[in-house]
């Protein structure tokens, strides 16, 4: 395993723990510097929706991050104890393209996960959702 | 809540804007939804007959708003326009 950490699910403890897995995974790991954003951008959906839809009803929920470097991805699983994700919620598979008279200010999250995620995998059991997904390590620019 | 503050901030700035109102993103090097979110509201209650405009996105903003198909909704400048003030 390449790292795993525990972090309240609060808006200041998930800027903490990101800022970590970033340095985790920039100084132990060879993906690159994009493939670390790809990371980063896909874990802050996820943790901020854990804080806000499933512990939505309690100030002191824990969310833990396993990480495994897999060569060519990293492989994440995020489990918390909070509510279990609706049957109804569905990731949308791409962006609609917007219309300029009604323009979205949510549901961004969903659309950031679900396309630079792979192998999104949800399971509950026992009062623990556990999340999975692999971040596919972008090449780096070979130079010429 | 960072996304209501930097909402009302943005109603104040540009409530008197007669034309366009360039945001300068340069410092910005990380956003989530929520804070994407907060941009597409200031757009959405700019006064009529002005536009939001974007400039200086990091690699990261711009991979967010071109997921979502945000840059298809605001003009991106690379460099802020040379012929604004550094404080618009």
């Amino acid at each position: 395993m390449l790292f795993e950490m525990q972090c309240d699910a609060t808006p200041a403890d998930i800027r903490r723990v990101l800022h970590s897995i970033r340095t985790q995974l920039s100084e132990r790991t060879l993906g690159g510097a994009e493939t670390i954003t790809i990371a980063e951008l896909v874990l802050a959906e996820i943790l901020n929706n854990i804080s806000e839809h499933a512990y939505s009803n309690t100030d002191c929920g824990t969310i833990n991050v396993m990480a495994d470097d897999l060569v060519w991805a990293w492989q994440f699983h995020v489990l918390d104890q909070g509510m279990a994700i609706p049957e109804a919620v569905q990731l949308p598979t791409e962006a609609a393209t917007p219309e300029a008279s009604r323009l979205p200010e949510s549901g961004f999250g969903l659309i950031i996960i679900n396309t630079l995620a792979d192998n999104l995998e949800y399971k509950r059991s026992n009062g623990t959702n556990h999340l999975s997904f692999v971040i596919t390590k972008v090449p780096a620019p070979t130079p010429h | 809540m960072a996304a209501i503050a930097f909402k009302d901030a943005m109603r104040t700035a540009t409530q008197d804007e007669t034309g366009r109102a360039i945001l300068d993103l340069s410092e910005v090097t990380f956003i989530d939804s929520s804070g994407l979110g907060a941009i597409v509201a200031a757009l959405k209650q700019m006064p009529d007959g002005t536009a939001l405009e974007l400039a200086c996105l990091s690699s990261a903003v711009e991979k967010v708003f071109s997921l979502t198909r945000m840059d298809t909704v605001f003009k991106i400048h690379k460099q802020l326009p040379v012929t604004y003030p550094a404080d618009v």
